[in-house]
């Protein structure tokens, strides 16, 4: 066994496919809700909470990162509520307006989505998910794409923590830290990665690079696999479909 | 085992511009012996460096690895023959875990991935790194780093080793440390470095490099002690022989 593989839960202990299978369906249905369906939409936010639970995660960590989203669900709500000016009654009697509903349900898919997401991360690592994938019959090129794109994203925040740093020491006050300053460090840093890519690039190619990027192979599905996946996903269509 | 030498025949690299880089470099290493190239900043020690990995090829001139030239259609068997020790081991290491980043080049040589990870482990624990197999590259000291990343060569057996300013990022322990075992390796070495007194620790040879163009080359007991050959190309004498 690989020692990047996480492992603790029984859910880590899963097959990366079966995962992915559990995981793609309810991002699936999440997506088929109606968009004035509130109450099975927070049904289906029950699904990545009992995760959330069972891994015994810190809700800390999760609420910064819905914190980075949150500016955009809000815009997305606010634009709804602008856009859908039509009225809908609630319970029988109350009268709401309908972009209400129907934003409200948008940030709640928001949330559940990077919930769901933000929880898979914690049982597979970005490898284990592109293992995953390849052994559903993913085309490498697609991700050999992610695997990339993980790796370039960590050579420029190394490269943006060094350029802040330098740019920091430099600054007095606000001085050296407006928008155009901003603005130059950003043309700088995309200058700079780019260089350091094509280093990355060139030891890669010495050491017999040829455009696949190795992982570990998928083991054969087991019992438990197809149990446990066929369990969840029965779970969450009959979620679905119930009325 | 007959191990490849390293020629260089009148190597001339011109840029678009105009700029010569490399103005007919002839050099030649044997086979199984550890080579120095020292010069001044802006020498051309990286672009000789580029030209031997196939990274570039010459404007004029061939480089040779035992008798294959250097080629767009010989470059897959040159990059088997041959490893890269780069000047920046944050530039070799991109894996998430270090015993994945050294075992890369064997997966690329088609080893499943098992073995892989045996000999990678292997060559790991023969440097003293099993403590940080498992550790993300990004957070070691550069001592790991640079180890590490000699690890990721040395575990495809290359028949030619290339060192870019091995021991610029070295504490005096593992400066040593490396020294040992860069004479303990049997293989072609070529060492770029303005480290003097690791040059002289560990090669038989040397080459000054200016300004594109070879000025000096032979002994590197004879070479590295000419001081005023040294002074004329902004070099000096290693630490060991200077007064004090």
């Amino acid at each position: 066994m690989s020692g990047m593989e996480k492992r603790g839960n029984w859910l880590q202990d899963l097959d990366p496919r079966t995962l992915l299978v559990v995981w793609g369906t309810h991002c699936l249905i999440l997506a088929s809700i109606s968009r004035q369906d509130l109450s099975k939409t927070i049904l289906m936010g029950a699904f990545p909470v009992f995760v959330f639970a069972s891994l015994g995660l810190r809700l800390g960590t999760f609420l910064r990162r819905l914190r980075l989203l949150a500016p955009f669900v809000l815009m997305m709500v606010l634009a709804n509520s602008w856009l859908d000016r039509g009225a809908i009654q609630v319970f029988g009697v109350l009268q709401i307006p309908s972009g209400l509903l129907t934003g409200s349900v948008l940030a709640c898919k928001a949330g559940i989505s990077l919930l769901a997401l933000y929880v898979l991360e914690r049982i597979l690592s970005l490898d284990q998910i592109c293992a995953g994938l390849r052994g559903l019959g993913v085309p490498n090129a697609l991700t050999n794409q992610l695997l990339f794109l993980h790796r370039y994203s960590l050579v420029v925040a190394a490269e943006a923590e060094s350029m802040r740093r330098a740019r920091d020491l430099r600054s007095v006050g606000n001085r050296g830290r407006g928008l155009v300053a901003t603005a130059r460090l950003l043309g700088t840093l995309f200058l700079r990665s780019h260089d350091r890519s094509r280093r990355v690039h060139r030891s890669m190619l010495a050491r017999g690079f040829s455009g696949y990027l190795p992982l570990p192979p998928t083991d054969r599905l087991k019992t438990r696999d197809f149990a446990w996946g066929g369990a969840l996903v029965l779970i969450l269509l009959v979620a679905r479909l119930c009325p | 085992m007959n191990l490849p030498g390293i020629t260089l025949d009148s190597v001339t690299l011109e840029y678009p511009c105009g700029t010569r880089a490399l103005d007919s470099v002839n050099l030649h290493i044997a086979g199984g012996s550890a080579f120095g190239i020292v010069g001044p900043n802006g020498a051309g020690k990286s672009t000789l460096l580029n030209q031997i990995c196939g990274y570039s090829l010459p404007t004029r001139g061939q480089v040779r690895i035992g008798d294959l030239p250097i080629e767009r259609r010989t470059l897959d068997k040159i990059r088997a023959l041959i490893g890269v020790v780069f000047q920046h081991a944050d530039d070799q290491l991109f894996q998430t875990r270090v015993v994945d980043d050294v075992g890369f080049g064997l997966h690329n040589r088609g080893i499943p991935h098992a073995q892989a990870e045996t000999v990678s482990r292997e060559m790991l624990q023969r440097f003293g790194l099993t403590p940080i197999a498992e550790k993300s590259p990004f957070n070691l000291s550069s001592g790991q780093k640079r180890f590490a990343a000699l690890c990721g060569v040395l575990v495809l057996n290359p028949q030619v080793l290339l060192l870019d300013e091995p021991t610029s990022d070295l504490d005096p322990r593992n400066r040593r440390q490396f020294l040992d075992t860069f004479r303990s390796l049997s293989m072609t070495r070529l060492v770029i470095s303005h480290d003097l007194d690791f040059v002289w620790d560990s090669c038989e040879n040397v080459a000054i490099l200016d300004a594109g163009k070879v000025v000096a080359q032979g002994p590197t007991r004879e070479i590295l002690q000419n001081e005023i050959l040294l002074r004329k190309h902004h070099l000096e004498l290693p630490l060991r022989l200077q007064v004090r």
